[in-house]
């Protein structure tokens, strides 16, 4: 520790141990991630993905904490963390709508359904609909272009989307997050 | 072309290989990739990521070239030159409008990120970014778009950050990472938004941070503290130098105007520092700046019958001092003192009446050293990089000699290009050879006393005490001579730490043992010593002394010369009565010993730049110049001697030591120096004539006869704007008569001189014009530098080292042995006095494993309460494994001693109160740190507005 | 029409989307019997040699031959010194390619062919380890493939002494987490050892220093769904699968506003009109060929008088584009060329890794010349400045062939639709929204960029 450094005390997380911060499940899970490849840090996108699957996104925290059980830099984890698309490096809503911007689903409306779900969830892309339920991103090609347009949110994929039965699919999972919101109570 | 002629011409050398390029024949290494061959010929062709030091990968695309199918040269495709292997007889197209069109589209897509800041950039003027972008011949926009913005990192005091100006070369991250080991840096992002930097704000952790200010070929990176205090290259003064900062020597080129130095950057020379320099080299001239320095005699009464000039004068001085006449003095040296000052120390009274400055321990250890340097050598970084199997015995070279931690690092990349070469991947295509040589790394083993920064890349360590370490030399030693000897006087760890390094050796080709003083145990020189001589030949060695100078006054120590210790004893016993010290702060005495030396001292004269407890006591001060504003020699830690050279002139009285020195011998001394003639080329070879270990120096001089070489840069109007805001009038320039320099933008340009004040060639002004007067590009320069060794192989070591084998450190006694902890910023007292190195060096602890921390009832993070003597610490407390037991490491900033005696010491637990007013002093330390940077920088423009100007660069009356 | 029966077909004839079949029924329908035979009754340098024989090509794009590349890893004696310690087989299903959906039908359809495949592949090269390398968002595909990899260890066909023999192997699944560029076999080795997936210079190849540095083959899916039929049918009949053009079979596919869109396995070297017009049902009605992209979003336009090419490499290429993976994408004449070439680059500027100039800095020039044009602001010039920027992004220029790909539909494009770009910039908007104008102008493509959600190193 140096004199200098005590300024940056405050924004700097130092070290997360990731034995208290990571769950029992977490560890273990990445530790046989770990096993498949040549080197721990090799399971790096593995791991970002399994704690992602758990808690949203990524923190700074979790970052600290994957670095830590890897026995790699943050700053390679997160070289990596910001390379992919996939890892959520801020805050996402409870489902991240990921909708298809390419070729095929832009030949075919993407343009109309783009609008719709801007208006429908009053943001744009790249944000959080203010009841923290929606995040809108596009999407490279999802290999859905012969049912184009298409969409992902969370682990499934919607095709041959329509105004219509866009409105169906936020309505049925606004009820499940009500849901199981009401259910928590 | 017949190949008749192709046959003739490759006779010469058989690594050399022609090719083509726009149909002229060229001469190439055939190991070489194009860009290098290229480059290597003096043509131009521009790049980016590529480095002599890094290889290359390929990112930038700058370097492409059309190579042709055939000699018809028609048709071609785009490569790029420096991921393309040389063949023999290729046909290569530079000038030619297919690839010549293509380098300028790369600028072009560059810049349209790139926010054309170049007014405000502290880069500009030495900007890689700028000479490519003239050479390729863009130098219209076309692109109309908006431009990326990106958010800068606060990286500590050193480096300065800014984005937006990065072209993505990939350069610094391959530098910091892969080459220099950092961990705290990396790249982020993806497609036209790759960042570089820091995964959040904070201090760059590396030891060799400063480096990126010259490894990124634009203003992404740059030196904090000269930006603060700007000046264009093209206005800077600058001179060839060396590094004072530790025994390795390495060549920096000090820049200077108005009379402050601005910075320190890297001068290239292949076998001592290459491409790189540690950040306490290109940082650590803070005291040359510093209000601290002492600028005016103390105990001189000036006559000042001349009204113009209240300067003091020759007289002033003799006549002042004359009254000491009757006093029997001593004359003390430095290990940081230039070799003419302690040779001059030494003829001024005598050597009986000359004190090393150093302590008895001192004295033995360097002693050692130099028998080691003299009958086996040291290894220079070149040959460093080549070990195949590295033992580093107690010196923590990343702190206390830097530039060969970087040097080491390389090393153990040895086994992995071998895995490479297998592979017929050629070593300049970095990415593939690191991808191939996976995590293989060449054997490194470290005994130490506590964690280094060399540990990740180790294959085994062993914390032991300084003690042990030396045991562990021995050990192998004596498993060399007698393979299965039993070996009882080890624990089980460091003896199997001995069999790895044994197995180890078995393969091993050039392995090396690097060792130092800075554990100040002089068994492990000694064991050193005797590896050497019994096992000749087997071992490279790397043994680094305290200062840039030690091995320098190794060569002045004889039967005669004092320890600090007989000082002392013969003040109390009245044979001396005073002192003469120069560049002295005594920092190897404990508190009571320094306060025993001066006060028995009837007079203390003291020659020196800057405040120490000596100046404190001095009756008479005399203020020296420092490395900046003198010239001099220094002797490196393989005894090379080398010369730097004056970036400017101190400000009268400043002079340079030998010159008080040389006044001194006439009013108190034997009267050898006052005729010894008024240059510094006569005084040195009077030196020599008087004292036999000085060096010949004239090859210093060799080109001094032929045209002298400016110091500043050349502007062909012939006018320089230097000196307008105090007068349009040309100044005359100060005379230098004894350099090969002018201070003047007259005179040969840089590559004159073997020794470069800065580098500069035509269409190069960034440092990476040094591809100009390289033999081969990232080789040897063109023009030699003059080697001159201190030590001659051939002489007879006449003294005997017998004597001191008896006195090992016996620490039995004491229940915990305490080593100071060493810090690339506070190893002496002069680290110290740069703001920035006070903001990070270490925050005083003690550290020690669980074990002995229990000893104390201390725990991780919590604060001691450290007695040593009558003086009372607090620290906090780091408790690790990984340390050797029975032993701690202490670092405290007042107490930079070298060597740590002490009679009496008490651990225990602070206080609340005090741990909590410990860590409010830590803020407030900050915040006054930072003032005085600011007051500082505040001073030190007020003074640009006047400059001083001398005419000679001579004594006081030459004004 | 040639004639093939459509029912032979050897890729796709055991798909079922909804329902894969499980190993028993995978066997039951005359499975892994490719690889009993090659690991039971063959030596590696015989199915190498069958391999090499029968013609097969890449389906990843490229076309190289599958036997020729397996060749290029070196074999060592068992007591080499030099021997690596390991050596990898990595199936390439990364799909990500706009306009290609053909290796995601195969994982969904049928699992064990691939897992049979790699079983195949990693024995010839000697390989005791094989990954697949999966996209993240295929997350039905990775169900289905884990369950087929789960039950081939059941099975003996996976772990250690497959089946009796002395062969062990290990299959894992890796998946990926989004960026087209995973699918360039340097930027998989690097993405596979969690690094960014920069790809990385060749020379070395894969085949000699690939994954961690040892001896790596990449295929692609289709590639290596091939082997169990070339094992268990031989080389002769492979061949005849295809007369008179590249041997086997080929996944074409049709996506835009076509009657059908979908895939077809049929016979290498049928004609775009037999796939656009016989399969796919010609455009939706209402609607004219302006163009298509033959395979995939990085590959050149060709236009109404190409519909008789034989869809193999040679012939592709002889007219000016690529195979690639055989994924039509067709232009309507309701669909501007220019906001489709737009859309195509901004896929291809956001998917750039970032590490060579031309591509990072070259294609979202493009992107900001090509907005410009569709927004009615662009000038004569602009063409010129694209023209150039083909140039500057060319195969060769660049650090691996995504730049190049990206050229591909631009500089064709610019061929065949240069009216329709002059027409932007002499109306001052794109003809088909002519009545947007003075209604306040509407932004054809939303997004400046695919926002990601990472943490802003960049300026708010
Ligand atoms: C930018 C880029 C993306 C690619 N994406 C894929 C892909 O998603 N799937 C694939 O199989 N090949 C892809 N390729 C081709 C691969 O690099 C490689 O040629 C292929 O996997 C080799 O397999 P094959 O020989 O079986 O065709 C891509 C190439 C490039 C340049
Ligand atoms: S062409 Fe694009 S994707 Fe390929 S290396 Fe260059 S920047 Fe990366
Ligand atoms: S220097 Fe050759 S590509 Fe950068």
């Amino acid at each position: 520790m140096t004199l200098a450094s005590l300024k940056y005390q405050q924004i700097k997380a130092v070290n997360i141990d990731h034995r208290s911060y990571l769950s029992a499940e977490e560890i273990s899970e990445i530790e046989h991630e770990t096993t498949l490849l040549e080197y721990r840090e090799a399971a790096g996108i593995e791991a970002l993905k399994i704690v992602q699957k758990n808690r949203g996104w990524i923190s700074d925290d979790s970052l600290y904490a994957i670095a830590d059980l890897l026995q790699m830099p943050v700053s390679q984890l997160e070289g990596v963390a910001t390379f992919y698309n996939l890892i959520y490096r801020q805050p996402v809503g409870t489902y991240v709508i990921h909708l298809c911007d390419s070729i095929s689903c832009y030949l075919t409306g993407f343009e109309s359904i783009a609008d719709y779900l801007q208006q429908e969830l009053g943001i744009g892309f790249g944000q959080t609909s203010a009841d923290g339920l929606f995040t809108l991103l596009t999407n490279a090609c999802l290999g859905g272009c012969d049912k184009a347009p298409v969409m992902m949110i969370g682990e499934n994929h919607y095709q041959s989307l329509t105004t219509d039965s866009i409105k169906a699919i936020l309505a049925e999972l606004k009820a499940k997050a009500n849901g199981s919101k009401e259910g928590e109570q | 072309m017949s190949s008749s002629d192709k046959n003739t011409s490759n006779t010469i050398d058989s690594n050399l290989i022609s090719i083509y390029v726009d149909g002229i024949k060229l001469q190439v290494d055939r190991t070489d990739n194009l860009l290098a061959g290229v480059l290597s010929n003096k043509l131009n062709l521009p790049y980016f990521c590529w480095h002599p030091s890094m290889g290359s990968v390929g990112a930038c695309r700058q370097c492409a070239v059309t190579v042709f199918d055939d000699e018809s040269q028609t048709r071609g495709r785009i490569a790029m030159a420096c991921m393309t292997p040389v063949s023999d007889g290729m046909y290569i197209g530079l000038g030619d409008h297919y690839s010549s069109v293509f380098r300028e589209q790369v600028i072009s897509a560059m810049m349209t990120n790139h926010p054309h800041d170049c007014p405000v950039c502290a880069e500009g003027g030495e900007c890689h970014l700028q000479d490519m972008t003239v050479m390729t011949g863009h130098s219209v926009r076309e692109y109309k778009g908006d431009k990326r913005t990106f958010e800068n990192q606060d990286l500590g005091p050193y480096i300065g950050h800014e984005m937006n100006r990065c072209i993505t070369c990939y350069r610094c991250v391959r530098y910091y990472k892969d080459y220099a080991g950092g961990t705290d840096f990396g790249v982020y992002g993806s497609r036209n938004k790759v960042y570089f930097g820091r995964q959040q704000d904070g201090v760059l952790e590396s030891e060799f941070s400063g480096n990126l200010v010259e490894v990124c070929p634009t203003g992404v990176f740059t030196d904090k503290p000269f930006s603060a205090h700007y000046s264009r290259k093209w206005d800077l003064q600058s001179a060839p130098s060396i590094c004072q900062g530790c025994s390795v020597g390495c060549n920096i080129s000090v820049g200077e105007r108005y009379g402050s130095v601005r910075r320190i950057v890297n001068r290239y020379n292949d076998s001592i520092n290459g491409y790189f320099l540690c950040d306490r080299g290109r940082f650590g001239f803070g005291y040359v700046n510093n209000a601290d320095r002492l600028t005016a005699c103390k105990g001189v009464n000036v006559q000042n019958d001349n009204q113009q000039n209240t300067n003091v004068s020759n007289k002033d001085i003799h006549i002042s001092l004359a009254k000491y006449k009757a006093e029997k003095f001593v004359a003390i040296g430095s290990p940081r003192a230039s070799l003419e000052t302690n040779t001059a120390l030494k003829q001024l009274l005598g050597k009986e009446s000359f004190c090393a400055g150093l302590t008895e321990k001192q004295m033995q250890m360097l002693l050692l050293n130099q028998q080691l340097v003299t009958q086996h050598s040291c290894v220079d970084i070149d040959e460093i990089e080549q070990a195949d199997c590295v033992i580093i015995l107690g010196e923590d070279v990343t702190q206390t000699a830097p530039r060969i931690a970087l040097a080491l690092r390389q090393s153990v990349r040895n086994a992995g290009l071998i895995i490479a070469d297998r592979l017929r991947i050629p070593r300049w295509q970095d990415e593939a050879v690191r991808t191939a040589a996976g995590k293989t790394l060449s054997p490194l083993f470290i005994a130490q006393v506590s964690q280094s920064k060399l540990d990740d890349v180790a294959s085994n360590i062993s914390y032991s005490s300084a003690d042990d370490i030396a045991l562990i030399a021995k050990a192998i030693s004596d498993k060399l001579t007698t393979p299965d000897a039993e070996i009882n006087f080890l624990n089980t760890q460091q003896t199997n730490f001995v069999e790895s390094i044994i197995e180890a050796l078995s393969y091993a080709k050039k392995p090396l043992i690097v060792s130092g003083h800075s554990l100040a145990n002089v068994q492990i020189l000694q064991q050193c010593l005797a590896l050497a001589n019994t096992h000749k030949d087997k071992f490279n060695f790397a043994i680094m002394p305290a200062a840039a100078s030690s091995l320098g006054l190794a060569s002045l120590i004889d039967e005669h010369t004092l320890s600090l210790e007989q000082v002392i004893a013969s003040l109390k016993a009245n044979t001396s009565d005073s002192l003469i010290i120069a560049e002295n702060e005594l920092a190897n005495l404990s508190k009571a010993q320094q306060q025993q030396l001066l006060c028995d001292a009837q007079t203390v004269i003291a020659l020196d730049h800057n405040q120490s407890i000596v100046s404190e006591h001095a009756d008479v001060i005399l203020p020296v110049a420092t490395f900046t504003e003198s010239q001099g020699l220094v002797v490196n830690y393989t005894g090379n001697v080398q010369c730097f050279y004056s970036a400017l002139n101190g400000k009268l009285p400043i002079l340079p030591s030998w010159r008080y020195l040389q006044m001194l011998d006439g009013i108190l001394g034997q009267g050898n120096l006052v005729t010894a003639g008024d240059t510094l080329n006569d005084f040195r070879a009077s030196l020599a004539q008087l004292e036999l270990s000085f060096p010949d120096t004239s090859v210093f001089l060799a080109e001094q006869f032929l045209l002298k070489t400016a110091r500043q840069t050349h502007r062909s109007s012939g006018r320089t704007a230097m000196m307008a805001n105090q007068s349009v009038h040309e100044t005359k320039a100060t005379i230098d008569v004894n350099s090969n320099f002018n201070f003047s933008m007259e005179g040969g340009k840089p590559g004159n001189s073997s020794a470069m004040p800065f580098t500069w060639a035509p269409g190069w002004n960034s440092n990476q014009s040094i591809n100009k007067y390289q033999e081969h590009a990232g080789g040897k320069l063109t023009k030699v530098q003059p080697v001159v060794q201190i030590f001659d192989p051939n002489k007879e070591q006449t003294l005997d080292l017998g004597a001191f084998n008896n006195t090992a450190d016996k620490n039995d006694n004491k229940q915990l042995t305490i080593y100071p902890a060493k810090h690339i910023f506070a190893n002496d007292y002069l680290g110290l006095k740069t703001s920035e190195f006070k903001l990070t060096a270490l925050i005083p602890f003690i550290e020690f494993t669980p074990e002995d921390a229990d000893k104390y009832q201390l725990t991780q993070a919590s604060h001691a309460q450290i007695v040593i003597d009558d003086n009372e610490y607090i620290t906090q407390v780091k408790v690790n494994s990984e340390h050797a037991k029975n032993c701690a490491t202490l670092f405290l900033n007042e107490q930079v001693t070298q060597q740590f005696e002490y009679l009496s010491i008490n651990i225990k637990p602070a206080t609340a109160a005090q741990a909590t007013e410990f860590e409010q002093q830590l803020h407030q330390q900050v915040a006054s740190i930072n003032q005085d940077k600011e007051l500082q920088l505040q001073r030190l423009k007020q003074q640009d507005q006047f400059i001083p100007i001398r005419l000679i660069a001579g004594g006081l009356d030459d004004g | 029409m040639p004639s093939y029966d459509p029912n032979a077909m050897p890729l796709t004839a055991l798909i079922n989307l909804d329902k894969p079949l499980d190993y028993q029924g995978y066997v039951d329908a005359g499975g892994y019997q490719g690889a009993r035979k090659a690991i039971l009754e063959m030596q590696p340098s015989d199915v190498l040699d069958l391999v090499k024989d029968s013609g097969l090509k890449g389906r990843g794009g490229a076309g190289f031959p599958t036997g020729m590349k397996w060749s290029f890893v070196p074999m060592f004696a068992d007591d080499d010194e030099h021997k690596p310690d390991n050596k990898y087989l990595v199936c390439n299903a990364d799909e990500m390619e706009p306009g290609t959906f053909k290796d995601r039908y195969l994982l969904e359809g049928v699992p064990h062919q691939l897992v049979e495949a790699m079983i195949i592949a990693a024995y010839t090269i000697n390989a005791n380890k094989a990954y697949i390398f999966l996209r993240g968002e295929y997350f039905l595909c990775a169900k289905r493939l884990q369950a087929a990899i789960d039950q081939a260890y059941e099975n003996g066909w996976l772990g250690s002494k497959i089946q009796g023999s002395n062969y062990h192997l290990d299959l894992y699944l890796h998946t990926s987490a989004g960026r087209y560029i995973c699918g360039e076999e340097t930027a998989l080795i690097n993405a596979l050892e969690g690094k960014r997936a920069n790809p990385r210079a060749k020379p070395p190849f894969p085949q000699v220093s690939g994954l961690f540095g040892k001896p790596t083959i990449v295929n692609n899916v289709e590639t290596l769904s091939n082997l169990p039929h070339i094992l268990k049918h031989g080389a002769d009949w492979f061949k005849a699968l295809s007369p008179d053009s590249d041997p086997g079979t080929k996944i074409y596919g049709a996506s835009g506003r076509v009657k059908h869109t979908g895939l077809w396995e049929m016979p290498m070297g049928m004609t775009v009109r037999e796939v656009l017009y016989g399969k796919a049902g010609g455009l939706q009605d209402g609607l004219k060929l302006r163009g298509f992209l033959p395979g995939g979003a990085s590959t050149d336009f060709l236009t109404e008088q190409h519909l008789d090419v034989p869809m193999d490499y040679d012939n592709i290429s002889k007219v000016g584009s690529r195979l690639g993976t055989a994924g039509i994408i067709v232009l309507d004449d309701q669909n501007c060329p220019v906001g489709m070439i737009l859309n195509l680059l901004k896929f291809f500027a956001q998917e750039s890794c970032g590490y060579c100039t031309p591509c990072r800095d070259g294609t979202p020039w493009v992107v900001e010349i090509l907005t410009r044009i569709e927004n009615g602001q662009g000038t004569i010039d602009d063409i010129d400045t694209l023209n150039k920027l083909c140039d500057f992004m060319w195969l060769g220029k660049t650090h691996c062939a995504l730049a190049p790909g990206a050229v591909e539909p631009l500089r064709s494009g610019l061929k065949y639709f240069q009216d329709d770009f002059i027409q932007h910039i002499e109306q001052g908007c794109c003809p088909l929204k002519k009545d947007q104008i003075g209604v306040g102008f509407k932004d054809p493509n939303p997004m400046q960029e695919s926002p990601q959600i990472y943490k802003g190193f960049e300026h708010e």
